[in-house]
């Protein structure tokens, strides 16, 4: 085992390959003698190669990158296969490889036959903080890194319910340097561990628990923690709302919480109880209730929103209902919406600079929707920032604030109905009290699925109202009357300086 | 300007932004004041130095004004170990013989530019990847020099090596 590089010296080279010629010959010739001192002879023989060998390869070039690089050069592997080749290669390459505890931290177990891998990359680590990924039926494996909880940074386990039966006396121990765990669960849910983590896991940045709940029912500080994602399926039994609310309050520094729950869900909060969430800028929550947690929250530096929760019949969503206690959604700059809806659910986004709100209820399939009103009077859209509005389907607005769309300059509408144009209309058309909306609109870009007749010629009404010269206008159009198209196109044209008119015809 | 010397008594006047892209001439200068810099003394001076260095700094001139890699970001330093790319321009300037390859790597370890460095490796990590250790051994002129013990171990490794 060498590790140390001399120059390189063409004299010695020539002579260490002359003498490895000459010994293989010496060996060669050895073979034919036939006596019983020849093993003996063989294995010195045996040997001198061996160093000859040795010191040939100390000697080649790429050998005489010194260890931190050679092992440097791994650390840029692709594949884990391509490291234990390497320390395949040669004394220097073993040597120097196995000897380097951070190409060794990268440790995965999908199979109970990983075992020896496991132990060798164990072993390599030395002290090493390791990464740990267990997937599927090793539960042979597990045991082996109980001893190493204390040094992990990311443990990811996948699999079955027996998996985390293998896994709890691993899941009890402190793990002080742990920053990221993710927990898959394939079948029913495992539960609450009393004692997870040893209580003690102040490094934890992130935590993943897809279909498992370990979480103790006592206080369960996470002071680092920014990052939660809670996905519960039908499977998961009655899951508690105080359960959520506990981790919050653990959790001071919460950044980006996406919580998803199918299962049955038990209210529990007290009605007036409200956790403040200082730090949290993104919240995704789907559940079946419309609002399990929002009511309880408040979150004064949110930036986005996504909400997914089924309509009560006859019930309209409100945004305040999904809005911090007395909070505002500050919308700073440009702003986007975009609404749409099909049979089953109905969607309304709002982007800002640095800002996304997405609401979306599932309707009773079947059933006729109620109209939305997300912008009745009371809600916290601000208005007159609506830079650009994207709709589609129908039933948009139920009374639309007149000076709601003050700055829209981009109106993208797709309309599958003619029951829903004539609310559409209301957003363009000049009102003889209040004067033209949308002042500031300079490009519409309509697709209409059967349009009814009457329709297209008050659009064109519109167009010829409010589009002077030197606008642009983006009109397409989706028809089946394609002569009624071509004479919109033709009476648009005259009014608007460039106009891009696309057209499909469909049959 | 800065005035650089290698281990042949090759002298190099360079910009001091260009110089700076070495951490290792960069530290010396603000710790002695200095505007010349003996560096490069790499294995004792075994070898001709001035070939790799012209390269060096070839790379320096390119990749001036550029952000420094800190030490203080763990993960951009995990994500630039688990990344494989290599950029247009430092894949041709990189497209060398073996041995300036390894040449130029051994300046850019002792002269601590990182980024060339990391280029260097990853552009040999590109090339074992996927090879087998008698492929590996061929592509760089190595023999093996295993043991028939170290041999017995190798086989046992390589039974849970191949089904990760």
């Amino acid at each position: 085992m060498s590790q140390a590089h001399p120059g390189t010296d063409l004299g010695i080279e020539q002579l260490v390959h002359a003498l490895g010629r000459g010994l293989d010959q010496l060996r060669s010739s050895l073979h034919g003698l036939g006596t019983s001192k020849l093993p003996a002879i063989e294995r010195d023989l045996s040997k001198c190669l061996q160093a000859i060998k040795e010191i040939r390869n100390m000697h080649t070039p790429i050998n005489k990158l010194p260890p931190e690089v050679l092992s440097k050069i791994l650390e840029h592997r692709r594949h884990e296969e391509d490291l234990v080749a390497a320390t395949h290669v040669c004394q220097y390459w073993r040597s120097t490889l196995t000897s380097s505890p951070p190409l060794w931290t990268y440790i995965q177990a999908g199979f109970n036959r990983d075992v020896d891998r496991v132990l060798t990359y164990l072993e390599r680590s030395k002290s090493a903080i390791i990464d740990v990924r267990i997937t599927s039926n090793a539960l042979d494996v597990v045991k082996h890194f109980t001893p190493h909880i204390s040094r992990t940074r990311s443990l990811f386990i996948q699999g079955s319910l027996r998996i985390y039966t293998a896994s709890s006396c691993l899941l009890c121990l402190p793990a002080p340097l742990l920053e990221h765990l993710e927990m898959h669960a394939h079948e029913s849910p495992m539960r609450s561990i009393e004692n997870f983590l040893g209580l003690q896991a102040s490094s934890l940045r992130s935590l993943t628990l897809d279909g498992v709940f370990p979480m103790p029912e006592s206080p369960f500080p996470l002071p680092s923690l920014v990052e939660l994602d809670l996905d519960l399926g039908r499977n998961a039994g009655l899951f508690r709302i105080s359960s959520l609310f506990r981790i919050f309050s653990d959790c001071p520094r919460l950044q980006k919480v996406r919580v998803s729950i199918s299962s049955e869900i038990l209210q529990d909060l007290p009605l007036y109880q409200v956790t403040s969430l200082e730090s949290l800028e993104e919240l995704a929550y789907t559940c079946r209730t419309a609002v399990g947690i929002i009511p309880h929250l408040q979150l004064p530096r949110l930036k986005q929103l996504l909400v997914s929760c089924p309509l009560q019949q006859g019930q309209t969503n409100k945004l305040a209902d999904f809005l911090p206690h007395g909070g505002h959604l500050l919308l700073a700059g440009a702003t986007r919406m975009s609404y749409s809806y099909d049979m089953l659910s109905h969607t309304i986004k709002l982007t800002g600079k640095g800002f996304n709100i997405s609401l979306t209820g599932i309707e009773p399939f079947g059933e006729r929707p109620a109209p939305i009103d997300w912008f009745s009077e009371g809600t916290c859209i601000p208005l007159g920032q609506i830079e650009d509005l994207e709709v589609e389907g129908c039933h948009l607005l139920k009374h639309p604030p007149i000076n709601l769309f003050n700055t829209l300059t981009t109106l993208r509408v797709t309309l599958w109905t003619e029951l829903c144009i004539e609310r559409h209309l209301e957003l363009l058309y000049p009102h003889p009290e209040a004067g033209i909306p949308c002042p500031s609109l300079r490009e519409i870009d309509c697709t209409f699925w059967r349009p009814p007749e009457p329709f297209v010629w008050p659009l064109l009404d519109i167009a010829r109202e409010r589009w002077r010269v030197g606008h642009q206008l983006e009109l397409v159009c989706i028809s089946t009357r394609e002569e009624l198209d071509r004479g919109l196109e033709d009476e648009l044209r005259e009014q608007v300086k460039e106009l891009r008119f696309r057209k499909y015809a469909v049959k | 300007m800065v005035l650089l010397v290698t281990s042949d008594n090759k002298n190099f006047v360079v910009d001091r932004e260009v110089a700076d892209r070495s951490v290792f001439v960069k530290n010396t200068l603000e710790a002695r004041g200095l505007s010349i810099a003996t560096p490069p003394m790499l294995n004792g001076g075994c070898f001709e130095l001035t070939s790799p260095f012209l390269q060096v700094l070839e790379y320096c001139q390119h990749h001036r004004g550029e952000p420094l890699p800190t030490t203080d970001d763990a993960n951009a330093d995990e994500n630039r170990k688990r990344t494989t790319d290599i950029g247009e321009w430092d894949r041709k300037f990189i497209t060398v013989d073996h041995e300036m390859l390894f040449e130029i790597i051994l300046a850019a370890n002792y002269l601590d530019i990182k980024p060339l460095l990391d280029v260097g490796c990853k552009t040999i990590g590109n090339m074992v990847k996927g090879k087998s250790p008698e492929e590996v051994r061929k592509l760089f002129d190595i023999v093996n020099d295993f043991t028939p013990e170290e041999e017995a171990q190798i086989k046992k490794e390589n039974e849970w090596a191949e089904d990760p």
